[in-house]
């Protein structure tokens, strides 16, 4: 079964950047445009094998998203990658007691970010 | 207003020209006129160049006053018509003046200020939307061209043309080989028919010679036959009457005889046309038709020989290429990976310019609080909370290394 990342995030830029990356090596990916239509779209029954987020988003920020994603069943344990521009360690904090597996500062090296996924889902 | 004082040396400049002046009038009175009326006119002399000196001086000093102060438009209202100590009243009415003024002058720069942030945040956001807009163009664009690359290389890999055009090549190859092979079969054939015609020619012409010398041999026996027969005659003569019929069968042998001689020359030069007509024939076959058979077949088979090579040297340039091609594409790939990833400082960019956007919208809030009529300072706006968000660093600082920071944490 193929590899699924969901990345969330409220610029489409972004978003087509890191589904180009992830397409490339292979990866399957779904995007959500907000934290809003990612809750959604899992509670749809999506499972992805690795989810990355976006800190700064409108209404639900990265964390929130994080803290609402762990809730949901069959999804407290994947890995959880906030990909944000921000560095401040006390937001670092409050992301990994959200229940965030990592944190990456944009931009991020394609690279060392398929490493990563890969680090976190064997087989990606 | 207290007027700035002239620097030391130019404040003593006038009463030091005046002593001087003074010392020299006298000296020259006493050289001019003797010591008494010298006297008299350093007294007179030094009097006027005193007070003369002394003009000079307040002169200069309100000369370099005017000099160091402040121009009258620049100096402060409250400084610019001191009022005198003996008139309170007017004082006081002044001082309101002077605050209207500085008031209404600070109002002016705020709103100067107000004009400039919110000329700042209408910029920031229009270049954040702008460089949104193109750099999701570039990055449909990289995609498209991302997957056409793809869609090439696939094509590639899963129709296998190069394999494919050698198979097909190699095919041909050896089609023309096979074909090259047939002629030269067909050369041989064609050289050993043509022997074989030769040597039934020879054994025709010898048929032919034998026939000819037989209906010489039957020449012969006609000439002997004539001759027995011309004997006969004779012998019929002598014998007169009783050789009368001899005679006629005598006669008879020779018409016989002379038939069998022409038809023997007949056959004979019959034989001679035939065998003329046979060699003729096979000459024409062997130098012409076959010759020319055999050049157009060479023609044939170099035209194949060089028709094989230029499918070698079309079939060597099509697998180059082919290679140039998934090598070239194999290279692009990879820089349009990292053209992909770096599209990411657009969003570093967004959320910075936003965050300025903040600060410009702080500003022209913090302004607009400032209540100038109001000379209770302690009511106006904290200046240091507006400092926390002014200095505030944002989302993302400004950092000295541009390009991707790979600052990554696993929890």
């Amino acid at each position: 079964m193929a590899t699924t990342i969901m990345i969330v995030d409220d610029s489409p830029t972004m978003l087509m950047s890191i589904e180009g990356i992830l397409n490339k090596a292979g990866l399957g990916v779904v995007k959500a445009a907000s934290g809003e239509e990612a809750v959604t779209t899992l509670q749809g029954g999506t499972k992805p094998n690795l989810l990355i987020t976006d800190l700064n988003m409108g209404a639900m920020n990265g964390i929130e998203l994080i803290r609402r994603v762990r809730k949901l069943p069959g999804l407290q344990f994947i890995p959880i990658l906030m990909l944000t521009t921000e560095s401040q360690q006390d937001k670092r904090n409050e992301a990994k007691s959200a229940g965030a597996t990592g944190w990456i500062v944009k931009p991020v090296d394609p690279e060392a970010l398929l490493k990563v996924i890969r680090q976190l889902v064997p087989g990606a | 207003m207290a007027r700035v004082p002239p620097p030391r040396a130019i404040r003593w400049i006038g009463p030091l020209c005046a002593v001087l002046t003074a010392l020299a009038l006298a000296a020259v009175g006493a050289v001019a006129f003797g010591p008494e009326p010298g006297v008299a006119a350093i007294a007179g002399l030094g009097f006027a160049a005193t007070w003369g000196a002394a003009w000079a001086s307040v002169t200069l000093n309100r000369r370099a006053m005017d000099l160091e102060a402040p121009a009258p438009q620049e100096r402060a209202p409250a400084e610019a018509a001191p009022l005198p100590a003996d008139r309170p009243e007017e004082s006081g009415a002044q001082d309101a003046t002077g605050r209207a003024e500085i008031q209404a002058a600070l109002a002016d720069h705020f709103a100067v200020y107000d004009r400039l942030f919110e000329r700042a945040a209408n910029d920031t956001a229009s270049v954040t939307t702008e460089t949104e807009a193109a750099a999701y163009d570039i990055m449909t664009s990289l995609r498209e061209v991302d997957a056409a690359m793809t869609e090439l290389l696939a094509f590639l890999d899963l129709s296998g043309s190069n394999a494919r055009v050698i198979e097909i090549v190699d095919q041909t190859d050896q089609q023309l080989t096979e074909n090259r092979q047939l002629i030269g079969d067909f050369l041989i054939r064609r050289d050993q028919d043509v022997v074989e015609c030769q040597q039934r020619l020879d054994e025709l012409d010898l048929a032919t010679a034998q026939l000819t010398r037989a209906t010489e041999g039957v020449q012969t026996i006609a000439r002997q036959t004539n001759l027995l027969a011309l004997n006969a005659t004779i012998e019929a003569a002598r014998a007169e009457k009783a050789g009368a019929g001899f005679a006629v069968v005598a006669k008879e042998v020779k018409e016989l005889s002379n038939a069998s001689a022409g038809t023997a020359t007949r056959i004979a030069q019959d034989l001679a046309s035939l065998r003329e007509s046979i060699r003729e024939n096979f000459s024409i076959l062997v130098n012409d038709r076959v010759e020319g058979e055999r050049g157009e077949l060479m023609k044939i088979a170099a035209a194949i020989a060089s028709l094989t090579e230029n499918m070698e040297r079309l079939v060597a340039h099509q697998r180059d290429t082919l290679v140039k091609v998934q090598e070239e594409s194999a290279r692009i790939a990879q820089p349009i990976v990292r053209l992909i990833g770096s599209i990411q400082f657009q969003d570093v960019t967004r959320q910075r310019l936003q965050h300025l956007e903040g600060i410009f919208a702080a500003a022209r809030t913090h302004l607009q609080a400032l209540d100038l009529s109001n000379p209770l300072t302690k009511s106006w706006p904290d200046a240091r909370s507006f400092a926390e968000i002014a200095l505030s660093e944002g989302p993302s600082p400004p950092r000295n290394n541009v390009k991707h920071n790979n600052e990554i944490e696993l929890f």
